[in-house]
């Protein structure tokens, strides 16, 4: 079974979950990055991003656009997502305010709880039955490879979510606000005594790492569905990417998505028995041989 | 008597003993009124002991875990085995059993995880409790899968309470409960305030120096990992007589957050904190089962605790003592 | 001298005559009759006017409320409806509604509900997880508990092997997978090909055990175990995974005839609307044992037509075919009405428990004169027979599997039906559920790995490469 028909098939399937992957964790790297918070909720807010498609978002831009546009209907649902969840952030804003300088244990709770508050506004808004939102997915289609047939949408989140890599280094690495926010992360009190506002970079962090997560929750959405307990079982894998890449470091994030994508496909492959205990046993070997993860201990 | 209250409500033993033995006289009245509530208070009594083993961890060795589900789950899942392979129904026993493997695994694994600290403690807690949790889920033919284990009335001093009405039967666990958690907390409360509960303090405050001290880090907070374990695992093993059912769920990364809720709620800063964590928990809990939004409620407490009150009820009434004893003495 | 006797005369004889004969005629004939009639019935106690007090416990939250909203729909009908009919023997029924979640918690709401509520009896529960954990707490409580479903075998095979309070309304779950194998077999005419290729994607837990373990040997028996061939198994934790593509591929790459499955709920969506841009469901049947039995409408919009539909091997709202059977009929119409959908599986499930409730009590009074304690309708409920919308069901009274209740089941082929606008289940095939299930008198002991009785008399029981039905 090992033509290059079925490895394209596989690395086509890595890829896509590996970029799901990257989108939920990125965003929880940076918080931690620049504001050393652990932001357990994070993954709520790409929850957020599906539902605010999947429960209202959808059956808007149909109306707007009709339902055989395809570009818009591929383009708008995670932007609008983004847009959603950004605008939450800024009501949960105080929030990291109060919690940033403060204790490890501080901030576990408090995001914790901000978890568990999110979870059952979900459940209060969208009620308790999984949302579905599959126009673009289905309007995508499919095309063959060789004779295996494949979604074309799970190609199109890929090159978002490498586009979206490649915008975020380019900001963090070759513009003036990437730089201070690199800064910022690595010494706060040094760099609010250079003049920068450290507040500001809070916010600006929060608010970036939201939209992140915002535009993960909608690009995926029309792949599957969204469904109460998802952020709590999304919170377990991130945090699995995280341990394995690397806290706080966005070179991190990449390696640690594909890497868990990775062995779970090969996993499958051999022994779908072991699935979930294989990916948390790597993460404690990993914890244990090398903390800083395989992002090679980078601050960035 | 007020001022030894104001002095040192949160860490007095008898404060904290007094504290148990009033709801073990207000139970059989409870009972009476309400026999769900009275159940309720079977909880609350129940997870004491766990809380109290957390926050060894917690509070005096400042390691914060949020997997320790994982030791609930080997308290259960060792009184399941023992009734399953051996058909062994004797709840000194059972208590045996689980102080023993419990140790024992703790050992194994406190061996790798207490090198870490804060975060990577916490995290990695999570992850090996979800990977006990996982096969629990994955054996199904040892551990019954989400099946479970069923485990009939437990046998005390080799009586049988098979035939025991209801009301009977679950005052006989209450009080058997009430007992073994009187034990334990004072046990806990002698460890505390033992020379090596003085070196977890210290090495809780400032670790680069009780290491300069000459304290062994490493094996303390071995040792209070081991310990906080044991005490975790009966708590396990009680619920599990006490539910009657084994299954995942115990072991699974909410009850561990619940762990870490209840000991907050309570005020994990003093001694008596997871006692009243217990017990004011599991009374919300039931109130709030009612309501449906069940978490909303729990996550807005945990906020509003860490915010403004993170002392949690020890504090808080320990400030309403002092102030009541103000006003007392203004009046005098 | 002559006696003449005069027409006066005659007349009056005769007419006195008449009256005397029809006298006599009419009061013999009545000694008669109240000699070989039935003695009057006793003269009834008093029966209590207090309103009755049911329990409804469903799963309201999560992956599982595609189930348990339709199960607490269906009891909440059954009631309304016997309400409007002035009760059971002049009582109202109230009902209290509690959520289900884990097994913990579960048993602390049905606790409280019985402790705190005193509930007259009990209908819920959708999960295997829980039914075997509230199982023995019914009992210790004794209450009357029905289960709707919560079908794993291992409730009344090993949690409470000798049932007193608790009944269960939906078929065994051994005879899910078994009868899914085996409309898939006659259905797809898998005895006519060389070799068939299986592969298989279950929940992991016990059910989807359950329903691998009994659908696997129903394939090797009735096929012949040389004929079969399992190409590929996975089992993705329930409810926890939302990305089924790795599954997918790899399902796909291994080339099987027939994809087995008893996905559920929010799984068996995401499954097959992923799948389907994978094609998948042009290059395999999909034999889902379970996917068309709850809330269709959501679950089922746009199901690829031409796989096998099963319906938990329970019921489906179009069948017993409405002409045919007005029950079916009258229960679709009046569930429509009320809830704006139609019914399925679990509806119709405690739409029954209630109504055997109700029948159970009403027969114990004809026979008592009074209403009945439980120990009655217990005695009532066992062996009894009731026509509910799915067809005749019973409660059986022996063991194994006391307490069980036994009704057919169907399997189809799905196809979209536009006037419905959800894929429908056609071409049904009944499977009697007699031939699938463990008899009552068998004696053997339950399968060490499988877990259940079921497996064990398949096993020794069934003749390799014939088809029991």
């Amino acid at each position: 079974m090992i033509g290059v028909e079925e490895i394209l098939i596989r690395a086509y399937n890595i890829f896509f979950g590996a970029s799901v992957l990257f989108l939920i964790s990125v965003g929880l790297n940076i918080i931690y990055g620049v504001m050393k918070i652990v932001n357990l909720a994070h993954p709520a807010f790409f929850t957020l991003g599906c539902y605010a498609v999947a429960g209202f978002g959808m059956g808007i831009i149909i109306n707007i656009f009709g339902s055989s546009s395809i570009t818009p209907i591929l383009i708008v649902p995670p932007l609008f997502a983004a847009l959603i969840v950004v605008i939450a952030s800024l009501l949960i804003f105080p929030l990291f305010l109060f919690m940033s300088g403060r204790g490890d244990e501080v901030q576990l709770l408090l995001t914790y709880g901000l978890l568990l508050i999110l979870e059952d506004l979900f459940r209060l808004i969208w009620g308790s039955e999984p949302l579905r939102s599959s126009q673009p997915y289905e309007l995508a289609g499919s095309i063959y490879i060789g004779e295996y047939i494949v979604p074309v949408y799970n190609i199109y989140v890929i090159v978002s979510a490498l586009t979206v890599a490649l915008l975020l280094w380019f900001f963090l690495f070759k513009t003036k606000q990437g730089i201070l926010i690199r800064a910022a992360s690595m010494d706060i009190e040094m760099t609010s005594a250079l003049g920068a506002d450290v507040r500001r970079v809070l916010l600006i962090t929060v608010l970036f790492a939201a939209f992140l997560a915002g535009l993960g929750g909608g690009l995926y959405i029309p792949s599957g569905s969204v469904m109460l307990g998802m952020s709590v079982e999304l919170l377990v894998l991130a945090f699995v990417v995280v341990v394995i890449g690397g806290l706080g470091s966005f070179l991190g994030s990449l390696i640690g998505s594909f890497i868990v994508s990775l062995l779970r496909t090969i996993t499958l492959i051999i022994f779908p028995e072991l699935e979930l205990a294989l990916i948390y046993i790597v993460a404690i070997i990993i914890l244990t041989l090398k903390p800083e993860g395989l992002g090679g201990g980078r601050k960035w | 008597m007020v001022r030894m209250l104001r002095r040192a409500f949160g860490d007095d033993i008898r404060v904290t003993l007094l504290l148990i033995i009033i709801i073990a006289i207000a139970y059989p009245v409870v009972y009476v009124v309400s026999p769900g509530w009275g159940v309720v208070l079977g909880h609350g009594i129940t997870w004491v002991i766990a809380l109290i083993g957390f926050n060894l961890l917690f509070n005096y060795a400042g390691l914060l875990s949020f997997g320790h589900a994982l030791f609930l789950g080997i308290g259960a899942y060792t009184v399941g085995f023992m009734y399953k392979y051996l058909g062994i129904t004797n709840v000194e026993l059972h208590l045996l059993g689980s102080i023993l493997s419990s140790a024992v695994i703790a050992f194994i694994i406190g061996f790798v995880v207490v090198k870490y600290t804060r975060i990577f403690f916490a995290i990695l807690m999570l992850a090996i409790a979800q990977i006990f949790w996982s096969l629990y889920y994955k054996f199904y033919w040892i551990t019954g899968g989400t099946d479970g284990i069923k485990v009939p009335r437990f046998s005390i001093l080799g009586i049988s309470l098979e035939n025991l009405d209801f009301t009977s039967y679950h005052h006989i666990y209450f009080y058997l409960v009430t007992g073994i958690a009187l034990v334990l907390v004072y046990i806990m409360w002698r460890i505390v305030n033992s020379p090596f509960g003085l070196a977890l303090k210290a090495i809780r405050d400032n670790e680069t120096r009780a290491r300069f001290i000459g304290i062994n880090v490493y094996k303390m907070r071995l040792y209070a990992f081991i310990i906080s374990a044991i005490y975790t695992s009966i708590t396990g093993a009680l619920a599990a007589n006490h539910h009657r059912l084994v299954t995942p769920d115990i072991a699974y990364w909410t009850t561990s957050g619940k762990v870490v809720f209840a000991a907050l709620l309570g005020g994990a800063k003093v001694f008596i904190g997871p006692v009243l964590g217990s017990l004011i928990y599991h009374i919300i809990e039931s109130f709030a089962m009612r309501f449906i939004y069940w978490q909303l409620i729990m996550g807005f407490f945990i906020i509003i605790i860490i915010i403004v009150m993170p002392g949690g009820f020890a504090q808080l009434i320990k400030t309403s003592i002092e102030r009541g004893s103000r006003l007392i003495r203004r009046g005098e | 001298m002559t006696v003449k006797t005069g027409r006066r005369d005659f007349l009056k004889g005769l007419i006195g005559g008449l009256v005397v004969g029809g006298a006599v005629g009419v009061a013999g004939s009545e000694i008669y009759r109240s000699m070989i009639a039935p003695p009057p019935p006793p003269v009834k106690e008093e029966i209590p006017t207090s309103p009755l007090k049911a329990g409804i416990q469903a799963y309201l939250t999560g992956g599982g409320a595609l189930w348990g909203k339709p199960m607490m729909q269906g009891a909440v009908l059954a009631i309304e409806e016997i309400n409007e009919h002035g009760g059971i023997l002049g009582r109202k029924i109230n009902y209290v509604v509690k959520s289900e979640t884990g097994p913990e918690e579960t048993v602390r709401e049905y606790r409280t509900m019985v402790l705190d509520e005193k509930i007259d009896f009990y209908v819920g529960l959708i999960s295997s997880s829980n039914t075997p954990a509230v199982g023995p707490v019914a009992e210790e409580l004794q209450t009357l508990t029905f289960f709707v479903d919560g079908c794993t075998d291992f409730l009344f095979e090993k949690a409470v092997p000798n049932p007193r309070f608790c009944f269960r309304i939906t078929n065994i779950q051994s005879a899910d997978g078994v009868s899914a194998a085996v409309g898939a077999i006659k259905l797809l005419n898998l005895m006519e090909k060389d070799k068939v290729r299986i592969a298989h994607i279950h929940p992991d837990y016990a059910y989807g055990r359950n329903a691998h373990a009994h659908m696997q040997i129903t394939f090797e028996k009735v096929l012949g175990r040389d004929r079969v061939e399992v190409v590929y198994e996975a089992f993705p934790g329930l409810f926890k995974v939302t990305d089924f593509t790795p599954y997918i591929t790899e399902i796909i790459a291994s080339k099987p005839d027939v994809l087995a499955s008893s996905l559920w709920g929010a799984d068996v969506v995401n499954f097959y609307k992923q799948a389907l841009g994978y094609g998948l469901f042009e290059k395999m049947k999909f034999v889902s044992c379970i996917a068309h039995a709850a809330s269709p409408a959501e679950a089922v919009k746009d199901f690829p037509d031409g796989h096998i539909a099963g319906v938990h091997a329970n019921y489906f709202f179009l069948y017993p075919e409405w002409t045919r059977y007005p029950v079916n009929k009258a229960f679709v119409e009046k569930y429509y009405r009320r809830w704006g959908t139609y019914p399925d599986s679990p509806s119709e499930g405690a739409y029954v428990a209630v109504y055997m409730y109700k029948n159970a009590v009403e027969r114990a009074y004809e026979i008592l004169g009074k209403w009945p304690e439980v120990d009655d309708i217990i005695k009532t409920l066992e062996g009894m027979t009731i026509y509910g919308p799915a067809g005749p069901i019973h409660v059986r009274a022996g063991t194994p599997n006391k307490h069980q209740c036994y009704k057919d089941g169907i399997v189809g082929i799905s196809k979209y039906d536009p006037t419905y606008g959800f894929s429908i289940l056609t071409n049904p095939i009944t499977i009697p559920i007699s031939k699938i299930t463990v008899p009552e008198g068998w004696e053997g002991t339950p399968d060490p790995k499988a877990g259940t009785l079921a497996y064990s008399w398949i096993s020794q029981t069934w003749r390799e490469g014939e088809l029991p039905v």
